[in-house]
């Protein structure tokens, strides 16, 4: 049969079946509006702003115009991934045949069993993931872990042993600290000083490393060099927080500016705009000196404005 | 044209951290088969409590974390009644008629009435919690409710009526936000003093807001400020002294939300834990001499396994693998295991969640009361846990995370494990509502622990115990001279080749109370060999062959005494 004759009677058969288009990729490219929606919905996963329930919701409505579309479902599980929505990436992940997984899903796969602390799964998912990926190192650390928090502690130990140049080579701390926490369930204590205390030396600021040597020293009744490492920990944490507060108190002050800009009270607007500049990083910076010449201009106060134009163009520059 | 700030990168910040909370609502595993059952007896029992939050569009955070219940034999009838905190609106100081406290008196069969009105159970302001202690020693168990913005109440019990003692006791508030309170005698002077847990500095006129991709959320409280706990000592004539800078609280704000009090280092001293959100824990071992140490980071009982704060919401105790010294559970946001802190020896602990078959299905909750309880009598105690989001918008930023949730029980397999039967241990489990105070008693007189658990915005829970049960022992426990309450008892059973070992304790779970009485779930044992009592005081007193089916009036000092809950009143 030729090929033409093979076509038409595809179509006569979908035409009396009603049969539909694949809806793929293909299909997807071609429409161009979709596709538009398709970039701007990648761009905002790449980047770290904020992504939407609507922008969410109209990826789903793509997804169902285009449900053989791969380039919709990778975007879809890049959105999963983004709103940490482990159970439905899991879900959706396990549709495909463990041993059909690419390289990417396999370790979207593994993260997803470990966000829920779905060790079992998580040992048996990344063991076969590193059979044909015995090279990925945060396979082998994912495994690590699972084989800890299901009471294999040997297993875990044998496996981060086996890789430890890679540790080493890496600087992987957090490497360096699992080993010490296996060392330390194991009741290997010397030796899980001896990695916390090197995992110490390449991260003096290492909470975990700082927390779990306290807790060694504490049981072995040096309470002095017990507090002093638990002091060291409080004080890294207590920055930590303070930077995390900092950051939150800043979008709930640039969250308010925009309300105050929607009700157009241009004076609060420029107020919160300047508690804010010197905090924000150089883009965000721009921004907020456009609300603050918006203002001033909505407020006919023209030189305020122009000094405030002049501040963009020195930062553009 | 201004790029609208909202879209800007910096913004997704508000997702980060503590506000990324997804993960699933039912635990994945297939349904444990457990002879542990539950009922919701709520229609019957005549509890007719709904909980009036005050929702708004403001998201004001303290409207999410309401409130708490206690379980108490208020009148002296030998069955446990029922008072339920409830809210209303913030900012006001008197509480609108449909979101008033409650107090339901037990029949003994589980059956109550509600007796608010009788009793003058009096509501103002924006209920939280609730304590339970005999304060003035004159057997009935008085009451000391928490709110948002200070009007915490000590509400003197007279057998038949609650008076408002608080001037007189001198138990200033200073306008802050309380949760969970808990009486103890810290200087075994036969009184009972005042812990109270204090959360954050929350204003309503200028509450900064959370976003969540955009979203409007509840907020984190990483942005506010902590507020320090209290501590008042009981100076013995009905007054109370503030003394907490001198044991050290003042220098020590965290943002607490519960507490478990009890000895968990059997020195016979009372030991604080307090379960602060997004902050270190805290475990205050008391001294009646010097200023209390916090030893929680040390211990291995501040952080997860990992060193990191959690978002912690509720707190008991139980010595739940049977090693002689009682262990630590906390609950947690969603995403954090239900911590199970195991003490392998004095003060050493190891976070064990994972391992002990109670991590998984904890992430995939969000978590506040909790209590361990002997549910099938086994003499092993389970774990009770009261769920429920904190974003009732959440459905917008997962589709597997729901704001109302499943409450979850875990049976203690009495080989150090549990394992997750929610799913089908009865109706009373299935529901999914907003929960938040739980506590536990035998509410009908036969022996098996039910529960009661206060629900956010929504009715209250009543669930009857109706597990293929063991046999039991009920212990009632009055000091004489030891606080009349008799918190910091501790009892040990000898029960064949068992030791089992029960505390009354000043306070657990979340915002609420539990029946003080001591349950003792015997498996297939016909009586307790011998019953040893170590009281407050430093008292201690042997019983033997303790029959069991049988509920126990134990005062210091004096034989035991057999009860029918409910029968009569039983004068102090």
């Amino acid at each position: 049969m030729s090929g033409l004759r093979a076509g038409l009677l595809v179509l006569a058969l979908c035409t009396l079946f009603a049969c539909e288009q694949p809806r793929g990729d293909a299909e997807l490219i071609s429409d161009q509006a979709a596709m538009a929606e398709v970039t701007r919905i990648r761009q905002i996963l790449a980047s770290t702003e904020p992504f939407a329930p609507a922008d969410f919701g109209k990826l789903e409505e793509l997804r169902t115009d285009y449900p053989q579309a791969d380039l919709l479902d990778d975007t879809y599980k890049l959105a999963l991934y983004r709103r940490a929505d482990w159970q439905t990436l899991e879900k959706h992940l396990a549709t495909v045949a463990p041993a059909d997984l690419n390289a990417v899903d396999a370790k979207r796969l593994a993260i997803a069993y470990f966000r829920q602390g779905k060790y079992a799964e998580l040992v048996e998912h990344t063991g076969l993931a590193r059979s044909s990926n015995p090279e990925d190192y945060d396979l082998l650390k994912l495994q690590a872990i699972g084989l800890l928090n299901t009471g294999k502690e040997a297993q875990a130990a044998e496996l981060l042993d086996a890789a430890w140049e890679v540790v080493l080579s890496r600087g992987d701390v957090d490497g360096i600290v699992l080993r010490g926490r296996v060392h330390q369930r194991l009741g290997e204590t010397d030796a899980a000083i001896e990695k916390l205390q090197l995992a110490l030396s390449l991260s003096p600021q290492h909470k975990g490393a700082l927390n779990a040597l306290a807790r060694i020293y504490f049981a072995q009744g040096d309470r002095d060099q017990a507090a002093k490492l638990s002091a060291q920990a409080a004080e890294v944490q207590r920055r930590a927080t303070q930077q995390s507060t900092q950051r939150l108190h800043l979008v709930n002050v640039l969250s308010t500016m925009q309300q105050k800009w929607e009700q157009q009270a241009y004076r609060e607007v420029i107020d919160l705009a300047r508690q804010a500049i010197d905090q924000v990083d150089p883009e965000t910076k721009q921004v907020v000196l456009q609300y603050i010449i918006g203002s001033h201009q909505r407020l006919g106060e023209t030189d305020a404005a122009r000094n405030a134009t002049k501040e963009l163009e020195m930062l553009q520059k | 044209m201004i790029r609208p700030i909202l879209a800007l990168g910096l913004l997704a910040l508000s997702g980060c951290e503590s506000q990324v909370e997804q993960s699933a609502d039912a635990p994945t595993a297939a349904a444990a088969s457990s002879t542990i059952q539950f009922a919701d007896w709520t229609s019957e029992s005549g509890v007719e409590f709904v909980h009036v939050a005050g929702r708004g569009e403001q998201k004001w955070m303290p409207e999410i974390m309401g409130s708490g219940v206690a379980i108490a034999d208020f009148n002296r009838d030998g069955a446990p009644d029922i008072l339920l905190v409830n809210s209303g609106d913030l900012g006001a100081k008197t509480r609108r008629a449909d979101a008033a406290n409650a107090l339901y008196l037990n029949d003994g069969t589980g059956r109550f009435s509600n007796v608010t009105q009788a009793w003058n159970l009096p509501s103002q302001g924006y209920g939280m919690g609730v304590a339970v202690g005999d304060y003035d020693n004159d057997g009935f168990p008085d009451v000391f409710l928490t709110h948002f913005g200070g009007d915490d109440l000590l509400l003197r019990n007279t057998g038949e009526s609650f008076v408002d003692m608080t001037p007189e006791a001198g138990l200033e508030t200073d306008g802050h936000w309380s949760t969970s309170a808990g009486f103890f005698d810290y200087d075994a002077d036969g009184h009972l003093d005042l812990y109270l847990a204090r959360y954050l500095r929350f204003s309503l006129n200028d509450a900064p807001k959370s976003y969540q991709n955009q979203v409007l959320v509840y907020p984190t409280p990483l942005l506010f400020e902590a507020v320090a706990d209290r501590f008042w000592r009981n100076q013995g004539d009905g007054s109370f002294v503030d003394i907490s800078a001198e044991v050290g609280l003042d220098a020590a704000p965290e943002k607490g939300l519960a507490l478990a009090i009890g000895d968990l280092d059997l020195d016979g001293a009372p030991d604080v834990y307090v379960a602060n959100d997004t902050a270190a824990n805290q475990l205050w071992q008391t001294d009646a001499q010097a200023s209390w140490t916090d030893i929680a980071k040390l211990s291995g009982t501040a952080y997860n396994e990992e060193g990191r704060e959690e978002g912690s919401m509720g707190a008991d105790f139980s010595d739940y693998d049977g090693n002689g010294l009682a262990d630590i559970a906390v609950t947690n946001f969603q995403l954090e295991v239900t911590s199970i802190y195991r003490q392998d020896q004095s003060q050493l602990f190891s976070e064990t969640s994972d391992l002990v078959g109670v991590g998984r299905s904890s992430r995939a909750r969000l978590s506040f009361g909790i209590d361990f309880f002997d549910a099938n009598n086994s003499g092993w105690e389970d774990l009770l846990v009261a769920n429920g989001h904190i974003q009732d918008n959440i459905h917008l930023n997962s589709d597997s995370v729901s704001f109302a949730q499943a409450n979850s029980v875990y049976e203690n397999q009495g080989d150090g494990s549990f394992v997750d039967v929610s799913a089908s241990a009865g109706d009373a489990l299935a529901a999914k509502s907003v929960s938040r105070g739980l506590a536990t008693a035998d509410l009908d007189g036969d022996g098996a622990l039910d529960f009661v658990i206060s629900n956010n915005h929504e009715p209250a829970q009543i669930a009857l115990n109706q597990s293929e049960a063991g046999n039991f022992v009920m212990l009632w426990l009055e000091g004489t001279t030891s606080n009349r309450s008799a918190i910091g008892a501790r009892a040990v059973a000898k029960i064949g080749d068992r030791v089992l070992q029960r505390q009354v304790m000043g306070a657990q779970s979340y915002l609420s109370v539990s029946d003080f009485r001591l349950h003792f779930g015997l498996a297939d044992a016909e009586l307790i060999d011998e019953l040893t009592v170590h009281w407050p005081s430093g008292g201690v007193q042997r019983f033997q062959a303790l029959a069991h089916g049988q509920f126990y009036h134990l005062i210091e000092g004096a034989d035991p005494i057999v009860f029918v809950p409910g029968e009569s009143l039983i004068a102090p």
